[in-house]
């Protein structure tokens, strides 16, 4: 059976239809200027009715696909439907909210288009309550749902987008190699090189020159001029990594670069311009190097422009479920293999374990799993031998029987449940932020 | 002389800079225009793209709460939320119609 709409509802009618609808909704005529805008559309888009109709669409919603592919020119020229399509819209108040967007076209009675009409709804509320379940943050390679890695991937894109040089502080394997990549790829220099050098690796006598590079005839050996990394890195970025194991005579050249933005190569007689964002790592705390006089308290400063502190994984022990899934994910596809997964004996091994290692040893040890496991998942026997016997040496360690039983809990949740905090919290029957302080009491956060 | 960049989609300012894809480069020079040149952009790094074009002021639409932050520190001076006809704007620029927030 076909339904017929006999009368034409008036304008005003329409009208009222529209504004009874959640949803924004609003129609174009074929040259994309807005003819009607409901109350929804109003709410979202932070722009009156009165000042939308007339206008082109793509200058009233802003959205991040307005001027590359359009949803409504893309209905008007394939005759097709978009929907649910999630874009971003930018608020007239400069707020990006999310939304998601159904297009459709709009024939009169012959048959030809006249316009088309966009429904859009807001899904700022439903991403905050993804967000706030899933509780993970993603930011290039680096996977966290810690609560304190999460402020750094807030800043992060500020920090790179600047020129400032960035110190990177946290310990081994704690990922500040990661970070660096990631504020290199976020900033305007991504398509420059990122060098990394490892100051703590090159002997004294051979950093001088790995870093500035040397002109033929400089020494003995030296048989022509061989670039450094600075001038490897120019319009990029060096990441310096263990920068506090730079002895003093280099401090006072990394300083001059710094500040005059210029370094002269080994027997050049001229200094060479340079363009060269510096982003430098210590696991000591440089502020203490500088108290007791090893570290020059003015190449601190300049270094000590934007600092990101990471945390040990040890205090982050909500993403350990994370990294293994990440880890387990990346050694697959590098290994062509199937592992699904590790036992849950294996998780809770993993969630006492303290890390000394950090991330990197996390990665040892799934890696090191990896070539010992045959099948699907992987066990306590495909672990390394030291990792299992200092857990055995753990559980005979005394612990009070009520703190043994609690942390022990909250461990087996965390591991059940991927260490998503709010269904921990659900399993454990006792409110997040009791769970927060009880993982702090037991170190697991 | 004044290097001036416009953000543009088609024949209009671009609604979004962050989104922008093009732009009409126009220098000035006591007063009037001197050159007018359209330039299309790569999506990232498009403040240091503008400096190295040496652009004194830039004229765009909407400015996300990130690219805020990045202008402010940039020499460069924005006339941002800036809608309509890019010849339109340019007219009223050149009548001192238009001025820079930053």
């Amino acid at each position: 059976m076909r339904a017929t709409l006999r009368a034409r509802p008036s304008p005003r009618f329409a009208n009222t239809i529209l504004d009874s609808i959640a949803d924004g909704v609003f129609t174009v005529d074929t040259a994309m200027r807005i003819t009607s805008f409901n109350r929804a559309a109003e709410r979202i888009t932070g722009v009156l009715r009165d000042s939308a109709v007339g206008q082109y669409c793509f200058e009233v919603l802003r959205a991040n696909i307005c001027e590359q592919t359009c949803a409504l020119r893309c209905s008007f020229e394939t005759g097709g439907e978009t929907i649910g399509k999630q874009v971003n819209i930018l608020r007239a108040d400069g707020r990006e909210i999310p939304i998601s967007i159904s297009t459709a076209v709009l024939h009169d009675e012959a048959g030809a288009i006249v316009g088309g009409v966009e429904s859009f709804r807001d899904l700022s509320v439903i991403e905050e309550l993804r967000k706030e379940i899933a509780g993970r943050y993603t930011f290039q390679d680096i996977v966290s749902k810690n609560h304190a890695i999460g402020k750094l991937f807030d800043i992060m894109p500020y920090v790179a987008e600047s020129e400032s040089s960035v110190l990177l502080q946290g310990p081994s394997g704690s990922g500040k190699e990661l970070f660096a990549r990631a504020i290199h790829n976020l900033s305007p220099r991504a398509q420059g090189p990122f060098v990394a050098v490892n100051c703590g690796a090159l002997p004294d006598a051979l950093l001088e020159s790995e870093l500035f590079g040397y002109v033929q005839g400089a020494f003995t050996d030296a048989r022509k001029d061989k670039p450094g990394r600075f001038a490897l890195a120019e319009g990029g970025s060096l990441f310096l990594d263990e920068v506090d194991s730079l002895p003093r005579a280099t401090q006072v050249k990394l300083l001059r670069v710094l500040q005059e933005r210029e370094y002269t190569p080994l027997g050049a007689s001229r200094a060479v311009k340079t363009s060269v964002r510096v982003i430098a790592a210590s696991k000591e705390d440089l502020a203490t190097l500088v108290e007791s006089g090893s570290f020059r308290d003015d190449l601190y400063f300049r270094l000590n422009v934007v600092k990101l502190t990471l945390p040990p994984l040890s205090a982050r022990r909500d993403d350990i479920p994370l990294l293994v899934h990440r880890f387990i994910e990346t050694l697959n596809l590098r290994m062509d293999r199937g592992i699904t997964g590790v036992s849950e004996d294996v998780m809770e091994l993993l969630m006492q374990h303290p890390f000394p290692g950090n991330v990197r040893e996390l990665e040892n040890i799934l890696e090191h799993a990896f070539i010992m496991c045959r099948g699907e998942v992987i066990g306590l026997p495909h672990l390394p031998p030291e990792i299992v016997q200092r857990r055995a040496t753990i559980a005979v360690e005394p612990l009070s029987p009520f703190d043994s039983l609690e942390r022990q809990a909250i461990v087996d949740a965390m591991a059940r449940h991927d260490g998503v905090k709010v269904r921990v919290a659900q399993a454990l029957g006792i409110h997040r932020s009791s769970l927060w302080r009880l993982m702090k009491k037991h170190g697991l956060r | 002389m004044i290097t001036l960049a416009i953000s543009t989609f088609g024949n209009r300012v671009s609604a979004r800079l962050d989104c922008a894809e093009s732009i009409l480069l126009v220098i000035i020079r006591d007063g009037v225009v001197a050159s007018r040149t359209p330039m299309n952009l790569l999506p990232h790094g498009k403040r240091q793209i503008l400096e190295r074009l040496g652009v004194d002021v830039l004229i765009c639409g909407g400015l996300t709460r990130k690219c805020v932050s990045v202008a402010r520190g940039s020499r460069i001076r924005v006339i941002p939320w800036v809608q309509g006809d890019v010849e339109d704007v340019l007219a009223h620029f050149m009548q001192h119609e238009l001025t820079p927030t930053s």
